[in-house]
This record gives structure tokens, sequence and C-alpha cells, in this order.
């Protein structure tokens, strides 16, 4: 079973998230600081890192960053309400997601699986020439999209969009993240043109576009593509 | 102006008065001597416009007054003509000379009145900006009590939710043992946020003025055993051993309040000492015997000579957390103000080998006050 490690200072946020997901069948290793946390990472070689970003000795936005310099091990952050520019921080530096506290176990579950799922298939899909994600099907070199068997007709510009938030599947992806690689440095904040281009993907690609179950909109911080049965 | 003719005038007056009946006794010089007084005082009075007035006055003063044939203009000798003269000339300068000084004077009274008002102003810029930067501070801090009560509050709540959702999650197969770690951590959680929002209306009740302590012959052992029974679970990984002299007498205190100091005083040790260290409680009588004490003893890193005041002011944390700061700041401040509504006293002293030692002073209560001679403590009765 998969291998989580909980880096938080809170002895009692430590004892409820190990024993509720011991419980669900997860080994759980845990840290009470983020250099102790980048540690036992390494000897631990946890598959999933829940991490709070209020540590006593290092910012939780520096471990994820440290954390990225040698691993694609995919990071929840743990973040308080209103405090969504700590959480954008925290994705940019390479988190994969993050729960708002106070938070449901089952909802950190949620969270988990979707992390580790992609999670397990990002560490070669940055090499791959065709990715996969739930009923999609991108062949990067010919710059083609199948949706259950279906070519499916893009733009350029629709398509590095879609090939990027593949790329990171799974994963919540910033407004900025995305416009600084699918539309190059200086538009950071050009977050209406996501807008209308997510929006166009989401014509072309689900079910019900009005109910997106591929291209999710994290409100204020992002987009993350998932496939459809995730949680 | 008016007033230096009028001061012209009324010395012209005066001095011609006094002079008429000795005038045969004295000289002419004489006379315009004394007359040059009146306009000298006329100029110092008006200034320069007063100066003409003044010699033209004087003049025909002293000619129609002094200068034979008296009461008449008429000027029949020739030496008359040069004491004339020579009173117009020596007028006109003393006036100008009077007048000049007059000027000057006045000049530097205006520029000493224009620099009071300068400094003054100053003296209300200065005190504007120092209630404007007090107002940014009394901001910043409320900003900054903002986030760290919501962080406090959070915390806690973060745990009880996910403790929570997990038991009444009907798929989630717990064993007992989680089940009662689970209850456990809500309950220990549940407390922490009493304890917090108990702190906010100390606070609150300390900043309107309102914090009476409702004294009773407390016994001071079992108030300290249920503290320490109650933060046991914070305490954690620390050491927590309790030493409470016997027949310790009874203290004159709010059982309530006295019981949310020592914890914070508790929370505070658990809060910034490393996991592992022991924390002390203790309680002994004061030789005397009108005061107890109770001592929380840490093995931290202790404080600070220079920081030893401000730790109990309001908000204050230690310079050396700046980084992660924990806590709202107001533990300490809430405790000192108990403890002085008590008519107690607190201090921090250095624990020996390292750490902080809180040392609170309470009243003993009246009826249990040792004798003077108490090196032995009389058995406590409630």
């Amino acid at each position: 079973m998969a291998r989580v490690l909980i880096i938080d200072d809170e002895e009692a946020i430590l004892r409820v998230l190990g024993t509720g997901l011991r419980a669900r069948g997860y080994d759980v290793d845990t840290a009470r600081a983020g250099a102790a946390g980048l540690s036992r990472a390494v000897i631990d070689n946890p598959d999933v890192v829940v991490l709070d970003l209020g540590l006593p000795d290092l910012d939780g936005v520096e471990v994820c960053r440290r954390f990225r310099t040698w691993t694609d091990v995919p990071i929840v952050v743990l973040s308080a309400h209103g405090t969504e520019a700590r959480k954008v921080e925290a994705l940019d530096a390479g988190a994969d997601d993050f729960v708002t506290k106070p938070f449901g176990m089952a909802e950190l579950e949620a969270r988990l699986r979707v992390a580790l799922r992609h999670g397990a298939r990002r560490a070669v899909a940055d090499e791959a020439p065709v990715l996969e994600v739930g009923p999609l099907r991108l062949d990067l070199a010919r710059r083609r999209v199948d949706l259950r068997g279906e070519s499916v007709d893009l733009t350029a510009r629709e398509f590095d969009l879609l090939a990027f938030l593949a790329r990171h599947a799974g994963k919540v992806v910033t407004h900025r993240m995305v416009l600084e690689k699918v539309w190059g440095p200086g538009h950071g904040d050009e977050t209406h043109y996501l807008r209308v281009y997510a929006n166009r993907l989401r014509r072309k690609l689900e079910e019900d576009p009005n109910r997106p179950a591929l291209l999710r909109t994290s409100p204020g911080v992002g987009y993350q593509l998932v496939a459809p049965e995730d949680p | 102006m008016l007033a230096g003719w009028a001061v012209t005038l009324i010395g012209l007056a005066v001095a011609a008065a006094g002079l008429v009946p000795v005038r045969s006794g004295i000289t002419t010089a004489t006379a315009a001597l004394v007359l040059v007084v009146p306009m000298a005082l006329g100029v110092a009075v008006g200034g320069f416009p007063a100066v003409p007035f003044g010699v033209v006055a004087g003049f025909l003063t002293f000619d129609f007054v002094f200068i034979p044939p008296y009461y008449t203009f008429y000027v029949t000798a020739w030496e008359d003509w040069v004491s004339l003269v020579v009173y117009g000339c020596v007028g006109c300068t003393v006036g100008v000379v009077v007048a000049r000084l007059q000027r000057a004077q006045r000049e530097a009274e205006a520029r000493r009145v224009e620099a009071q008002a300068l400094w003054a102003e100053r003296e209300r810029l200065v005190e504007e900006t120092n209630r404007v930067r007090l107002l940014e501070e009394v901001d910043r801090l409320r900003t900054a009590l903002m986030g760290s009560v919501s962080h406090d509050l959070r915390t806690p709540l973060a745990s009880i939710k996910a403790s929570i959702s997990d038991l009444a999650d009907p798929d989630l197969r717990l064993s007992d043992e989680d089940r009662a770690t689970l209850l456990r951590t809500t309950e220990q959680e549940t407390d922490r946020l009493t304890r917090l929002v108990t702190n906010l209306l100390d606070m609150s009740r300390i900043q309107a003025g309102a914090l009476v302590p409702h004294r009773s012959a407390t016994p001071l052992d079992e108030l300290v055993a249920g503290v320490a029974a109650r933060l046991g679970p914070i305490l954690g990984e620390h050491r927590l051993t309790v030493d409470v002299a016997d027949g310790l007498p009874l203290a004159d205190v709010d059982y309530l309040l006295i019981e949310q100091s020592l914890s914070n005083l508790l929370e505070n040790a658990a809060r910034h000492t490393p996991p592992g260290t022991a924390v002390a409680v203790r309680a002994t009588a004061v030789a005397g015997g009108d005061e107890v004490e109770v001592a929380v003893v840490d093995h931290g890193p202790g404080i600070a000579e220079e920081e030893r005041e401000r730790i109990f002011d309001q908000f204050y944390r230690l310079r050396a957390q700046s980084r992660a700061p924990v806590g709202t700041g107001m533990g300490l401040a809430i405790v000192k103000a108990i403890v002085e509504a008590h008519g107690g006293r607190i201090r921090v002293d250095s624990t020996p080998r390292g750490g902080a030692t809180f040392v609170v002073r309470l009243p003993v209560a009246p009826e249990t006050a040792l004798p003077d001679d108490a090196d032995v403590a009389t058995p406590a009765e409630a």
C-alpha cells in the first residue's frame, strides 16, 4: 500500500491523520518540521507527502521547492483558509494539490488518491510521446488528440494548453504557471485568456461543459486535469 | 501712535507744570533737558511716528513756557534761538535713537512669539506623528492578533473535524484503539479551543477594565493537580513534575482565573521548550507567611535579560521566534493582568543550567495566614 509522509508540527493533527490514514491502509511516517521531513523523505521514500504550510523551522513553500530539487513525489499541501496567496505560491513551487483546513478525512484521502495515481505516471510523462488521461489520448509528436477513440480538432493554442495540462495531470496548475508556459513569459497576469481557452476545451472535450469532469476549476487558483473516474 | 502722542503731551504738561514754580532758578538748558524726557517716553511708546510730533510739541512747549517772554511764542534773545535749535536737534536725535531701540525690541518680541508658535506647531506635529504611529502599531498588532488568533482557533478545529469525519464515516473500519485515539484527541482539542476562547474573553475583560477576581480560600495543591491533569496531553513529551509543599496555606484567589493563568504558563512552557525536557510546577509558602509562590520551571532556551519585561506585554513574542510565531501573544499578558488583579506579582528568572522560571506570588487567605516565624507550614484547612 502507498506510503504517506505527513509533515506537520501539530501533534494532534499528526495523530488524527496518522490514525485515519492507517485505518485506510496507508503506511504513515511523520515529521514535525520541514528539515526533518526532507530528510525522512530521503530515507522512507514516500509515495505522497502531506505538507503543512506553517512549520516552525522552514517555510512550507520553501520545503516544496527543496523537494522539487530532487524528487517528483506528489505533495498535497494543508493550507489555512484565507491564505490563498500562500497556497498559490506552494503550487508554483511544485506542490500538486491542496486541502484547506479544516477538512474531512474523506476529502484528504480523495486528494491523495488523485495525487498518487497521476504522480506515479508523471514520472514517465516528461519523455512520453503519448499521454493518456482518462478517455483522452494525446499524441504529442503528431499533435493529435483522441477522445474515446474519436479524433478532436483543436487549434494550436488549445493543443498546447491541453498538452501542458496533460503533462501535469492530477496536479493543480496555477493560472500563472499555465500562462507563462503556454502563452510565454510576460503573460502571467492575463487570466482572462486562460478562462476563454479553458471553456473552449470544455466545449470540445466534456460531455457536459457546464459540469466539467476532466478539466476542473480550482477557484481563484488554477486548473486541474483529471480522469473522470478520479474522486 | 496715538498712545505715544498722549504720553508725550501728558509728560510735557507734567514737566512744565513741575518746572514753572522754579523757572527763575534754573537755566533754559536744564528745562530743555527735562523736556527731552517726555518726548523720549512718547517715542518709546509710539515708535517712529511719535518722533516728529514729540519734537514739535516739545519745541513749542519749551518756547511757550521757558523762553522769555513767557507764554508767547516770541523769541527775543539770540541765545534762546540757540537753545531752541539745540533742543530741536537733541530731541530729534534722542527720538530717533529711542524709536530704533523700540523697533528692535518689538521685532525681537515678534520673533520670540513666532518662534514660540513654531515650537508649538512642531510639538503638535510630533504629537500627531506619534499618534499616527501608535495607531499604525495598534492596527498592525490587531492584524497580527487576528492572524494568530484565527490560526490558533483553526488548528484545533482542523484536528476535531478530521477526527469526527473519520468517526462518522460508516465505510471506515476503525479499531477500538483508533476510535479511542480519535475521541481523546477530539476532547483534548476541544479543551484547547476552550482555553483559547477563555483567554480571548479574559483579554477583552482586562481591556474593558472589568476583570474582578471572585476570591475564595483556594487549596493550591488541588488547583495545580487539576491543571496538570488537564494539560497533560498538550505537555505531550515533556516530563511534568508537580511539587506542592505540605500544608501550604490556602490562597485568596479566584479559582478559575488562577487556573487559567497556570494553564497559560504551562502551555507557554510546552510551546517554547523542546519535547523531552522537564517542566516543573512548584508551590511554596513565602517566608513572612502572607504570600504563596507558584513557580513554573522549564529547561528551554530561556529568556534574554532584555526581554524579561516585554514578554508580559500584550502581543509580544520572543524575537528569536519571529520565523514562525506561535501563540497569540496574549497568554503571558493575561497571566500578568490576572495576577496583578489579585494584588500579586509575576516575574521571570533564569532556571539554573538553562531555561525560564516564571514565579507568581499570590496572597494567602486571611484566616489561614501563617504566624511570622513560620518556617514550618501549618496544615491547610478549607
